[in-house]
């Protein structure tokens, strides 16, 4: 009887599953299965066309042997992907992480995040840790969201500490940055960078996976009791559900191992040749050798030479096997590898002292702490090795600063964008655009009660009514309907229609704010002096007030500045989300309470007009007032150049419909420069003075009646 | 270095990434939870796929390159069935290490 072949799941494999088409490509999907070769007990992905062949050969080819040799040329032939056992087998060989197109790691290997990968690639990430750091952790925590099946999702950030880990207690996965942060040092390309941290995150993903991942086990540690020295307990559990939870994910995710190799590589690049151990003596030194030669037994050979090794490792062997094959479980299989450590009675009196250390200080039930504990000397020297996959330097670890930064702008969302129209000649300054989260201080910064001009300005704002008619038919009042008049014959007297008229406009009006330094200095407003960006803030709130609760009238706050990443010579604009309908007032206070620098004028205003043209509907009239002080001033922007492309941006956009007039905040303003950037502007000369400024030209723009 | 090209839902195992993007792609506006926004979507996705009961289901999730709001960025599955049409989309294409 010929079965050479185990099927996964044991079914027919052309037989579709509940809710699937039938296998003929030719007439819907079939997906495809993992078929298993008894000849090499590999596991094989075939698609629904290499299952069509794989069915009729093994009709057409009886004899078992024939048919094994056919279907091991057959999987060489289709380059068909192997399943990824993980690093625990083969022993004492190179890692076998499959041989397919998904797992070569060479390069980099997704650029899916790239917003130009089908364009001219340029690596614009600048060297701004913070802003590197928050663009990539948003690429790793889309990837881990495929393998992370957490209710609610793991929160992920970069760990402060420089090494990765797992908090299953508060479900959070933390990612070592240094890949991302020493990409020079490392000689890692960005993509290289975000590759191995994605591989980091996919690793403690795999940890936190409810179905196989340590999440399931991690309690038999605890539970009855504590096991004990919880800090030798935590490192043998990490070793084998490190090689365990990687394994499983890679089974789950064949299209993720590659990641997981170039962390594999990676780290051990990574490794500290003091802590490769020259004898089987202490428990640091059993500690050091268990992580190589279960975690990296390519390397066991040549490292672990001495003959205490050649003795004792068979025994590890068998029993991270039998873990690995789930013939025993975690807490028996930690206590038999207790149990083999202290056969030893030097280790055994260490493992006892460190069990009354532990209890003594509180640690004996956090295995974390316990672990951090137990990798360190009495005099602070890590003297093991990292368990997990990752490597700790103190040189690598992010100060507080760029960490709780960096988590900002993921929060806030920073990401890149690009511009239609760029200054000519002149190299383009990065565009980082977010939305600004609401804090402590820009709750303070909001301007409460406005002024009583609210009413003045909204009837200074006065948009084109549209005057779309229409007629509603079968009404038994209003006017004659002529088209109807057969129904009174039949006693129907719904004969009559009522026109009606809709006066409300419909308008999409953008304000965007100069947040830049220069709007810091003091400007005389109406009878008093205040900074210029307060005196901006206070005009977008009280257009706000006015134009929210016109019918038919959308308002959006935008603001920009720029350079605030230092470190990037090439210049950097900062375009803002600030307010939109829906989001409480109090986001305005971020207009005066964020961090100013320059301001990239012409840049800011063709972001705005591409989002007020993405953001209304064609027939919106639309407004863009620009509120800031004066003249762009950039990296490399600025003067003449800077004016001219403004009024490019700003003709641009007037082709667009989209009308942009300026309130420029200055006392001190050269008309001769204003007319050179704008078309439409406004000196401000006090709050009072503004409605009927901007009802002069508005009602230009827009060509309605003004109200003053 | 990484490759993308044309493909089909049979080239799919778990962990594969697909891009996506293009404003003109109206097959990918129906991954969208909001229909009226369909013109805005020249925006890119990750999508994972991953297994569920046996089955392959495509799993979508937010790319960071998206000019999509924050509050469009959604994540959701689709069944390769519907997947497949779009994958014939030149604005889909999957991505495979070289």
């Amino acid at each position: 009887m010929k079965n050479p072949i185990k099927f996964i799941p044991k079914q027919k494999v052309s037989e579709p599953s509940k809710g699937v088409a039938p296998a003929s490509p030719s007439t819907g999907y079939v997906y495809g299965k993992w078929i298993r070769s008894t000849v090499t007990d590999d596991d094989y992905w075939l698609n629904s066309l290499q299952l069509d062949e794989f069915d009729d050969m093994s009709l057409a080819i009886e004899d078992d042997k024939k048919f094994n040799d056919w279907f091991e040329d057959f999987v060489v032939k289709e380059k068909c992907q192997k399943r990824y056992k993980g690093a625990w087998t083969p022993r004492a060989a190179p890692v076998d992480w499959g041989g397919s197109k998904w797992s070569t790691g060479e390069g980099s290997l997704s650029s899916w995040w790239r917003s130009d990968l089908y364009g001219k690639w340029a690596p614009s990430w600048g060297n701004d840790d913070e802003r590197t750091l928050a663009k990539a952790m948003q690429v790793i925590q889309s990837t881990i969201r495929i393998v992370d099946d957490s209710v609610p999702p793991m929160t992920c950030a970069w760990a402060e500490q420089a090494m990765s880990y797992t908090d299953l207690s508060k479900n959070e996965i933390h990612i070592n940055p240094a890949p991302v942060t020493k990409q020079k040092e490392k000689k890692l390309s960005f993509e290289e960078a975000v590759d191995i941290c994605t591989g980091l995150g996919l690793h403690e993903a795999g940890h936190a996976n409810g179905e196989y991942g340590t999440r399931s086990v991690n309690n038999q540690l605890l539970l009855p009791k504590p096991m004990e020295p919880m800090g030798i307990v935590g490192m043998l559990a990490n070793i084998i559900e490190d090689i365990r939870t990687e394994r499983e994910t890679g089974k789950e995710f064949p299209g993720f191992v590659a990641y997981l190799r170039k962390v594999h590589d990676f780290t051990w690049g990574e490794r500290s040749a003091e802590h490769n151990p020259t004898e089987w003596k202490t428990i640091p030194d059993a500690m050091n050798a268990l992580i190589i030669h279960l975690k990296w037994p390519e390397h066991s050979d040549a490292l672990l030479s001495h003959q205490s090794f050649k003795d004792e490792l068979p025994w590890w062997d068998e029993w991270n096997d039998k873990y690995q094959t789930g013939k025993v479980n975690l807490r028996d299989s930690i206590q038999a590898a207790l149990d083999r450590l202290a056969l030893d009675e030097e280790r055994k009196k260490e493992m006892e002292a460190m069990a009354n250390q532990e209890r003594i200080e509180g640690v004996a039930k956090s295995v974390g702490a316990a672990v951090a504990r137990a990798m360190q000397d009495e005099w602070g020297k890590q003297v093991i090795a990292e368990t997990c996959a990752n490597h700790v330097d103190e040189d690598d670890k992010l100060d507080d600063e760029t960490a709780q930064k960096a988590r900002q702008y993921v929060n806030e969302k920073l990401h890149e964008e690009e511009v239609r129209i760029p200054e000519k000649g002149k190299r383009k300054p990065k565009i980082w655009v977010r939305r600004p989260s609401e804090d402590g201080q820009s709750k303070a910064a909001y301007i409460g009660k406005p002024g009583n001009i609210v009413e003045r300005l909204k009837a200074a704002l006065q948009f084109r009514p549209e005057l779309a008619r229409y007629f509603t038919r079968l009404q038994k009042s209003g006017q004659i309907d002529e088209d109807e008049l057969w129904r009174w014959g039949d006693n129907d007297y719904r004969v009559f229609q009522q026109q009606n008229v809709e006066v409300y406009p419909k308008a999409h009006v953008a304000l965007l704010v100069d947040m830049s330094g220069s709007m810091c200095s003091i400007v005389k407003s109406g009878e008093h002096h205040e900074e210029k960006v307060l005196t901006a803030q206070r005009l977008a709130q009280l257009l706000i007030l006015a134009l929210r609760d016109m019918e038919g009238v959308t308002p959006y706050v935008y603001g920009h500045t720029g350079d605030l990443a230092y470190s990037d010579s090439s210049g950097s604009a900062d375009f803002m989300y600030i307010w939109e309908p829906g989001d409480p007032l109090s986001r305005l206070g971020l207009i005066s309470s964020s961090d100013h620098g320059n301001n990239y004028d012409g840049y800011a205003i063709n972001w705005v007009v591409d989002k007020v043209l993405e953001r209304s509907r064609p027939e919106d009239q639309k407004l863009l007032i620009v509120l800031s002080d004066g003249y762009p001033a950039g990296s490399n922007y600025g003067y003449g150049e800077a004016m001219d492309h403004v009024r490019e941006v700003t003709d641009d956009a007037e082709k667009k419909e989209v009308y942009v007039i300026q309130v420029a905040i200055d006392n001190s303003i050269r008309p001769h420069d204003q007319g050179r950037m704008f078309k439409h502007w406004v000196q401000y000369e006090g709050a009072d003075k503004l409605p009927q400024q901007l009802a002069r030209v508005v009602s230009k723009v827009l060509n309605t009646v003004a109200a003053y | 270095m990484h490759n993308c090209r044309h493909g089909t839902v049979e080239d799919l195992v778990p962990g594969t990434v697909i891009h996506t993007h293009g404003p003109e792609d109206r097959s990918i506006v129906d991954f969208s939870p909001n229909p009226d926004h369909s013109d805005q979507y020249d925006r890119w996705m990750i999508i994972g796929v991953m297994t569920s009961g046996g089955e392959l289901i495509a799993k979508w999730v937010p790319n960071p390159s998206s000019k999509l709001p924050a509050w469009a960025r959604t994540e959701g599955t689709i069944h390769p069935t519907e997947l497949e049409p779009r994958l014939a989309s030149d604005n889909v294409r999957i991505e495979v290490a070289a």
